[in-house]
């Protein structure tokens, strides 16, 4: 069975979704993803869904969990590139992803992912 | 709606501000579409920001029992300064006025 490349970068991880998702591709990224964020102890994970056309509600939910998961192991979750009729689409869905951060394109979900990140790593500090 | 969205990919926006003066009745349709497209652009990773609310609209809406869950300005010129806070720009004096007639020109 194929699977979603999960891609190391830096302290974050990359996720490029290039092919139409279907539900048991989306169940292995959740594993797979969970999985790479506890073994890398990765601080931001990067959804790329600019080539995903069709996002139903189930979808709509693994990337709600994703978001969530990831928030549990202490890592923030942006998703970037939505294509306007997939954000339209969710929203008529009732799925608005509360927990989950957008951005418009990966570079500035990259910056987003930097910035939060850098705002936690100094508010540590500051405990100190 | 999708006017809006498209736009936002378009002009690569980190800021969408939706100026309702010229509506003349919030209805709860009205609301809930104007809703439904914050939350798109969200997910699309703009912010918006609802202004020209006139005190009318804002009592129907709160006697509708809607709650608006973004930024809200009464003017355009207020969610604009809004707006350039937050992609981290502003209107300001410059300290050193040019001399009247020498900077003319510029502006």
């Amino acid at each position: 069975m194929d699977r979603i490349p999960i891609l190391k970068f830096g302290d974050c991880l990359l996720v490029t979704i290039q092919v139409d998702m279907h539900d048991q591709l989306a169940m292995a990224l959740q594993d797979d993803l969970t999985a790479r964020l506890v073994k890398e102890r990765s601080r931001g994970v990067l959804i790329d869904i600019s080539a995903l056309e069709i996002v139903d509600s189930f979808m709509g939910r693994i990337l709600n969990n994703i978001a969530s998961m990831a928030k549990i192991l202490d890592a923030v979750t942006v998703v970037v590139g939505m294509r306007p009729a997939v954000a339209i689409t969710l929203v008529e869905l009732g799925l608005e992803l509360p927990g989950v951060r957008t951005a418009l394109n990966v570079e500035r979900g990259m910056d987003l992912i930097r910035s939060t990140v850098d705002a936690e790593t100094a508010s540590d500090v500051d405990l100190d | 709606m999708e006017t809006l969205l498209q736009a936002i990919v378009d002009n690569a926006a980190e800021v969408a501000i939706i100026d309702i003066t010229g509506v003349p009745t919030v209805d709860t349709l009205v609301a809930q579409h104007l809703l439904k497209t914050v939350s798109a652009a969200r997910l699309m990773g703009a912010d918006c920001i609802i202004s020209g609310i006139r005190p009318q609209i804002a009592q129907t809406i709160v006697h509708l029992g809607i709650s608006l869950d973004v930024a809200t300005k009464a003017t355009m010129a207020d969610a604009f300064s809004l707006a350039l806070k937050r992609v981290g720009l502003g209107i300001g004096f410059r300290k050193s006025q040019p001399q009247p007639g020498a900077g003319a020109a510029d502006g």
